[in-house]
């Protein structure tokens, strides 16, 4: 064995524990910064079009993915959005009971892209593929922008 | 005394001596290339290991690889490849840890924050490139030291439109892909529980299978919800583990040793981080992957080419995704495949005979490793109870775990 000498112990195995503090800005950037007034302001989801492609996709965007350039038209989505996927969990992010909480990615027909989030079912057989559903606004006064400022997302 | 100006590249690349019909027969300018695989070790393959330090584990790992391939790394070795992340390892700029216990102090270093099998091919491109005759690669899972993992996984998701909104299991992508996935092939919901059947019980006839289990589809199904409809038995745990691999050239290859395996073709690609984009029903990240690998090992009918594979079970579904996305099922037929035993370790392919991550366990970059480990001593005749009979040519594959779209796979040979 390469290591001679081993812990053969349990009580000698010893650790300590310590935390990694983290605090960032999440800059939105020009692209993130126009989708959010249009969610603060108008309560309504901002898309980017790709001039060459012609590809549709939200959030908005500065450049598209598949044609590497930037894209400058951008659109109000006005319709309902519709189920792509589902999924309901019983933990939160640390492994805590917390639910059942049932996720979705909201798409737009006819647009790349979507958004996740919350969805406002009272069981999870009321969902399904293809439902078409809206959001769940805060008050005008009080949205700041962020995706928080949708509740959920509930049967259009 | 190996130098830069009398490279193995020339070896590796002998042009001159292939046909010009042999080389029109690899497409889009790839030629056939072989790495030698020259040994390997590992250490850990428990759920915890509160006796070794993480360094320590690497130390084991790689003095058993070095001890393997006949090696010393204070001499022979010219390129160290670490695949690790910060955040695992709970320490920043964490690859300026990795010298010291790989026998790397002031030699060639890099890691890259990726899975092992991008490392191995990393490594590759050092050979390749003349930098290096001898290469090695590893990486490691020290998770149970991470107070926290489910928090973290959640941190690799969009910090603006996907993770802040609400706080759930970061699984819920897994249960999501999956529900697409069977709605969009028709796959029947119990096909998933059956690969956890299969590899849990294959994970029974391995000394590394952490996870191993004899438990019927019902048990699988009726057990907790991770993820509707991913259940917690679906869901690999993670483990602790080093791997290490010695990687040569061609032409040193052959003086190291008789126990060779050729890794044959790689490749890997990444799909947009933008998880809202995807398509959930395939992994189109690991049909680009094996279509590079394959093309680069001459792989024209991957269905039959292979005596095995060792491919992401990461979840259940993602066994059939990764079957389909490598042609070794066609769409929507990997379910009923694995249903009815083609791809148990008697079967027509066996596929994750040593248990893979749902039998053996996760190992967060080191899966990739882990799978290539199994492989390769599969192709040397040395797995024992798993044994595939005359297994020539091996297929692996993995995938970086949610929220990533990168996978990575490798042809190897013996």
């Amino acid at each position: 064995m390469p290591i001679l000498e081993k812990i053969t112990q349990p009580l000698q195995a010893r650790h300590w524990t310590d935390s990694i503090p983290l605090e960032f800005h999440y800059t939105a950037g020009v692209a993130g910064e126009s989708f959010r007034r249009e969610l603060k302001e108008n309560g309504r989801f901002l898309s980017s079009k790709c001039a060459e492609c012609k590809t549709t996709y939200i959030p908005a965007r500065m450049f598209c993915p598949s044609c590497f350039i930037e894209m400058k038209e951008t659109r109000t989505l006005e319709e309902p959005g519709y189920i792509y996927s589902y999924t309901t969990v019983n933990r939160n992010r640390t492994g805590e009971p917390n639910g059942p909480l049932t996720i979705g990615l909201i798409r737009f027909e006819g647009v790349k892209g979507g958004i996740v989030h919350k969805l406002d079912v009272k069981e999870h057989g009321s969902v399904s593929f293809g439902m078409k559903v809206v959001p769940i606004l805060k008050e005008a006064s009080e949205r700041t922008g962020a995706l928080t400022d949708i509740l959920a997302f509930r049967p259009a | 005394m190996w130098n830069a100006t009398n490279s193995d590249a020339v070896t590796i690349f002998p042009r001159k001596s292939y046909s010009k019909q042999f080389i029109a027969d690899f497409p889009d300018g790839f030629l056939p290339f072989q790495i030698g695989i020259v040994g390997v070790g590992y250490a850990g393959f428990d759920s915890m290991t509160p006796g070794l330090s993480t360094r320590e584990l690497m130390f084991e790992a790689a003095t058993r690889a070095y001890e393997d391939a006949g090696v010393d790394p204070r001499k022979d070795v010219q390129s160290f490849v670490c695949c690790t992340e910060d955040f695992w390892e709970g320490i920043s700029i964490t690859d300026e840890y990795m010298p010291d216990q790989l026998g790397a102090v002031l030699r060639p270093l890099c890691t890259i924050s990726s899975d092992g099998i991008i490392g191995l091919a990393t490594a590759c491109m050092h050979i390749m490139s003349g930098i290096a005759d001898v290469a090695v690669v590893e990486s490691h899972s020290k998770i149970s030291d991470v107070v926290n993992p489910d928090e973290i996984a959640s941190f690799g998701y969009d910090p603006i439109y996907t993770h802040h909104h609400f706080d759930a299991d970061p699984r819920f992508l897994a249960g999501m892909e999956m529900a697409r996935y069977l709605k969009e092939t028709g796959t029947k919901r119990e096909y998933c529980a059956q690969v956890a059947v299969k590899n849990k019980k294959n994970a029974l006839s391995n000394s590394r299978g952490v996870h191993g289990a004899d438990i019927d589809k019902g048990i699988v199904m009726n057990s907790q919800i991770a993820a509707s409809p991913l259940t917690e038995l679906e869901s690999s745990k993670g483990i602790d583990a080093s791997i290490v691999f010695v990687l040569a050239s061609a032409q040193k290859a052959r003086k190291l040793g008789d126990q060779t395996v050729w890794i044959k073709g790689i490749g890997w690609s990444s799909d947009t981080p933008v998880v809202e984009d995807r398509d959930f029903a395939r992994s189109e990240y690991v049909e680009q992957a094996a279509g590079r690998a394959y093309k680069m090992a001459n792989v024209k009918s991957p269905a039959s080419y292979f005596d095995l594979a060792e491919v992401d079970d990461t979840y259940s579904y993602k066994e059939l995704q990764s079957l389909e996305a490598m042609k070794l099922a066609s769409k929507g037929k990997a379910g009923k495949m694995v249903d009815t035993g083609s791809f148990d370790a008697d079967g027509r392919l066996p596929v994750n005979a040593s248990g893979g991550s749902l039998g053996v366990g996760h190992l967060l970059e080191a899966t990739g490793l882990h799978r290539t480990l199994e492989a390769v001593m599969q192709l040397r005749g040395q797995a024992g109870r798993l044994q595939v009979p005359r297994a020539k040519k091996a297929l692996v594959q993995s995938w970086r775990g949610i929220p990533t779209a990168t996978g990575a796979v490798a042809v190897l040979g013996n």
